[in-house]
């Protein structure tokens, strides 16, 4: 497309404007470079090579210094939009810093982070993959990747890069990072039922958490962990030791009560239950379990405290209760209690409990105590049937329940 | 081009009238005077130290010239990802014709495609290209792509290490050949530079602009390309262009959906090439005051489409990586396709200085990501990565659209630097290929130069010609075959019967001479009838030939003989044929005029007819 009249020369290549009969450029006097040996052209060639490495130097390192000072500009703008909560804006702020310093792993990190945050999980994750093929131990690169599983609920997933964060390496505080990790890791296994698996972090955070400066909140949340996955006995260490670190901890009053009445250790746990309560008289949890425990001491007839007399009368007064349940559950469920053949497993263990009846008196279990404990496994066993027919029972029933409870795991 | 030191020396310098021009006439006169040691006087080694020096000097441009699109855009455009709505409007508009001022005034070369105009450097103007378009394409291309023309900076710096090649390579007197050959050489180590990738603008410059392998110009070609990238890598860093995220297949049905994307990849290929070759000749055939606005209005254009898809405008680097990211949406992947194709049609066909390597690879990348996209939607099963998907879009449209199959193999294989992707690029891009070969039978490039008046060859052409072998022109020996081991007698005897006038002579030794009839004669006349003919017949060899060798080497083998052996290249006394120069006359006359050209001529010739029937 050349301007008209214009024409290329057929020699050089350059143009020969309209009018012209000769090229200029072909015909134009040699310059005195042409008349130079070969070898100062190459020295001359090296030398300007050499200025020009230093322009391009200098060049370079301003537009270096321009790039650094945007992607830090857009950083921060992305990290306010962060604070205001504005993950979309955030996301477009990292993503420009970004086009300035394309390699920077903390713009990148930050970048994930605000994806998640946005809700896109997918680019995000493409992102901390990226990340992680880079440093596949950073612990930052592992949490943020085991929390994406998490919240895809890719347990195995999850789990893998929470323990490659938990062993891997942190830029400042590897303890603290590597307890938080842990414990995360923890509560993600109790949300999927995980108990076993994390029952076992569990104890691993223990031994981690004896490095660190001793912490009652810690200890109170590790025992409350310990609670989920019904390791009652480490719980109540955990929350012994917070009571001792710190005697108003939150939660480790009505904590150390509940391990305490779990394990059936029901003096101990009136005695947690009652401080809980007085602290917090919200907590209806804890004053029922108080309740409870304060019947089970007095209903329970295997105490080791009490007179043969009081607990043949502890159980007289079980068994008259363990029927009156029965009895109120049948007609609940409209189920006649007289029929014969006995049909339901409540009609048996009412026909059971009709059979004992004779025995189950003050007279009779004076005479001979060692019925004692078979009129207790009958009450235990109408508790049950009531209990599976007719659902929660009241408490004094609830009490039975657990006397039969710890009755069992301590014969098991 | 004769040597212009040799015809137009003077003798003194001319008399200097300021201080000043005393001052450089007197340097350079020093200067003249030093001697150093001969040490270039060879010139294979002196192109060799060039190659090294004009990859420096591309590589330390294409960084200045990476940082001047940047700076424009970052003052032009601000360094947000998306311009505000009225910096998109305005700018690439009042910038084009910024470039179209420039252009049709101070640099009319650095219009059209940098490939070609190495190539015309090449083969028609004996390597030279001006320095004027070193400093052109580096001005006008950092102005239009900075400022949001959808163009590449990759064909532009090709063209710039072509052109500091071509100047380098005239002042230092290099031999016309050699000059010839230096301006590829400059273009490998531009093209390295920009893309970061030394092996595919070795195999670039070699599948499209020179189209041979001779180890001379290799060497030079990869000296260079290696030196820019290491300058490249010293200043900007040794990150690749793009940022891959790691890929593996993650089942083998996967490669069904990557050949379903060499398809989709072939298509849109296609469309992009029809609408740049449809609207090119079109814009050029408007009346001459109307290039001053093409640009303008090419970008007003995309300044209007920026609005709402500010990907589309610049080279788009950055919305490439954040597609190998999985950052977009199928739907908008689409989009984005769709509008990049128009963004660099009207972009390239208003004359607007810049390269379409970028856009390519953009359009690649978007479609591979898009068909990715639609593939996690209807088979999840199979697991494969969009960002895998896009990056095969990129090779795809690599092959498909500047019709370089090899380079975009390793093109996809050096810019993730993951081989398990071979398999998909490998699938993809032939389909792609073969889908662009059979509806588009002219390459872009070529239909590029037609536009432009010019027939550089093809190199495509080059490698799909059918070429003509020994075995299709030579014959069956039945002539009678002499043994040297049989006396002149015999041979009279044996010949006696045969209409042929010459024959083959086999010796042991696995040599072949040839005689006449009359020759045989006049020995026996001699009286050496019963000598064996080794020992009397002239020492003189025959040439042979095998039957797989290019017709044209027996063309120069045959010389002054009436026919020379085709034999057997494992065993040399195994005559496969004869061939004399009738047969191998008979073969090329007999060969189709290559299919080829005659479509080529056909769809020039229908374009030309569409334009003039306008």
């Amino acid at each position: 497309m050349l301007p008209e009249g214009d024409r290329l020369c057929p020699r050089c290549g350059q143009l020969i404007p309209a009018g012209h009969p000769e090229c200029p450029v072909c015909t134009a006097p040699q310059g005195f470079l042409w008349r130079l040996e070969r070898e100062t052209l190459v020295v001359i060639s090296l030398v300007l090579l050499a200025l020009f490495f230093a322009i391009t130097g200098f060049v370079v390192q301003r537009y270096h210094a321009t790039q650094k000072a945007l992607g830090g500009h857009w950083y921060q703008r992305g990290e306010a939009a962060l604070n205001a909560n504005q993950p979309q804006k955030a996301v477009d702020a990292f993503h420009t810093a970004l086009v300035y310093s394309r390699d920077n792993s903390a713009y990148q990190m930050r970048l994930a982070e605000a994806l998640i945050r946005a809700n896109r999980l997918g680019e995000a994750e493409v992102y901390l993959r990226t990340l992680w093929v880079r440093e596949p131990g950073n612990g930052t690169v592992n949490l943020e990747l085991g929390r994406l599983g998490a919240r895809r609920g890719e347990v195995s997933e999850a789990i893998r890069y929470y323990n490659n964060a938990v062993f891997g390496s942190w830029d400042s505080d590897p303890l603290d990072h590597r307890l938080e990790t842990r414990i995360e890791l923890c509560q993600f296994l109790l949300s999927k039922g995980e108990r076993t698996q994390a029952e076992s972090e569990l104890i691993a955070l223990i031994a981690l958490e004896r490095i660190l400066p001793p912490d009652a909140a810690l200890h109170a949340q590790i025992g409350s962990m310990f609670l989920q996955v019904q390791d009652y006995r480490r719980a109540l260490q955990e929350f012994q030791i917070a009571l001792k670190l710190k005697p108003n901890t939150p939660g480790a009053w009505a904590g150390a009560g509940e391990a305490a009445y779990e394990i059936g250790n029901y003096t101990e746990a009136r005695r947690y239950l009652e401080k809980a309560v007085s602290q917090n008289p919200a907590d209806l949890r804890s004053a029922q379990q108080l309740e409870i425990g304060k019947l089970i001491l007095s209903l329970d007839p295997f105490a080791r405290w009490i007179s043969q007399r009081e607990r043949i009368r502890r159980t007289v007064a079980a068994f008259n209760q363990a029927r009156a349940r029965v009895e109120q559950c049948a007609q609940s469920r409209s189920v006649n209690l007289q029929a014969k053949p006995a049909t339901s497993p409540l009609q048996n263990v009412f026909a059971e409990a009709k059979k004992m009846r004779p025995k189950a008196t003050m007279r009779s279990l004076q005479r001979d105590p060692d019925l004692i404990p078979n009129v207790m496994d009958l009450v235990f066993q109408m508790e049950q049937q009531a209990e599976q027919t007719c659902g929660i029972p009241p408490d004094p029933d609830r009490a039975l329940l657990m006397i039969a409870r710890t009755r069992g795991a301590t014969e098991r | 081009m004769t040597d212009p030191a040799a015809t137009n020396a003077p003798k003194a310098i001319p008399p200097a009238s300021t201080a000043g021009e005393r001052r450089w006439a007197t340097l350079l006169l020093r200067l003249k005077k030093i001697r150093l040691p001969r040490v270039f006087l060879h010139e294979e080694g002196l192109f060799l130290l060039l190659a090294v020096i004009i990859g420096l000097f591309s590589g330390l441009s294409v960084v200045c010239f990476q940082i001047s699109i940047d700076w424009t855009r970052i003052r032009l455009l601000g360094s947000a990802l998306s311009p505000s709505p009225l910096r998109a409007l305005l700018v690439p508009s009042l910038a084009g014709l910024g470039v179209a001022v420039m252009v049709i005034h101070f640099f009319p070369r650095v219009r059209g495609s940098g490939v070609n105009q190495t190539k015309a450097a090449v083969y028609i103007y004996d390597g030279y290209i001006p320095f004027s378009t070193v400093i052109g394409k580096f001005l006008t291309c950092a102005l239009s792509i900075g400022s949001g023309q959808s163009l590449g900076p990759e064909d532009p710096s090709l063209q710039m290490g072509a052109g500091i090649a071509s100047a380098l390579g005239r002042r230092l007197h290099l031999s016309r050949e050699k000059v010839r050959l230096i301006a590829p050489v400059g273009a490998a180590a531009g093209l390295a530079a920009a893309f970061n990738a030394p092996i595919s603008a070795v195999l670039f410059v070699i599948e499209e602009v020179i189209g041979n392998w001779s180890a001379g110009v290799l060497g030079a070609i990869v000296l260079s390309a290696v030196s820019s990238v290491m300058v490249l890598r010293l200043f900007l860093g040794e990150e690749p262009l793009f940022r891959v995220p790691p890929y593996h297949l993650a089942h083998p049905g996967e490669l069904l959906a990557y050949a379903f994307l060499g398809v989709i990849g072939g298509g849109a290929s296609l469309i992009f090439v029809k609408l740049v070759c449809y609207l090119r000749p079109r814009l050029k055939a408007l009346p001459r005051w109307s290039y001053y606005l093409q640009p303008a209005a090419a970008g007003l254009l995309i300044g209007i489409i920026g609005i709402w898809l500010p990907q589309v405008m610049g080279a788009g680097y950055d919305f490439i990586d954040q597609a190998l990211h999985d950052q977009f949406t199928w739907k908008l992947l689409i989009f984005l396709a769709i509008f990049k194709i128009i963004a660099t049609s009207l972009s390239f066909s208003s004359g607007t200085p810049g390269g379409m390597f970028a856009p390519t690879l953009f359009i690649g990348a978007m479609v591979g990501g898009a068909v990715g996209g639609v593939e996690h939607i209807f088979f999840p099963h199979l697991g494969g990565t969009v960002g895998g998907f896009a990056l095969v879009g990129m090779g795809v449209l690599f092959a498909s659209f500047l019709r370089v199959p090899m380079t975009s193999v390793f093109m996809v294989l050096e810019v993730s630097g993951n081989y398990s992707i071979i398999l998909p690029v490998m699938i993809a891009n032939t389909i792609a290929y073969l889908i662009s070969l059979r509806y588009q039978p002219v390459p872009l490039f070529d239909m590029l130069s037609r536009q432009d008046g010019t027939d550089l060859p093809s190199m495509e052409e080059q490698r799909e010609r059918e070429t003509l072998r020994v075995e299709d022109a030579m014959r069956l020996p039945t002539e009678v075959v002499l043994r040297a081991e049989e006396t002149v007698a015999e041979a009279i005897r044996r010949t006696g019967s045969s209409p042929h006038e010459f024959f083959l002579v086999s010796h042991r030794s696995g040599d072949w001479t040839g005689v006449t009839k009359e020759t045989l004669r006049g020995l026996a006349k001699e009286g050496k009838g019963e000598s064996p003919l080794s020992r009397v017949l002239p020492g003189a060899l025959l040439p042979w030939l095998h039957p797989d060798q290019p017709l044209d080497v027996a063309l120069r083998q045959i010389g002054d003989w009436p026919l020379i052996p085709v034999i057997h290249r494992a065993d040399f006394n195994n005559l496969q044929g004869i061939i004399s120069l009738t047969d191998i006359l008979a073969a090329y006359g007999a060969a189709p005029d290559k299919d080829h050209r005659s479509k080529i001529s056909l769809e020039s010739s229908r374009q030309e007819a569409a334009l003039g029937g306008e």
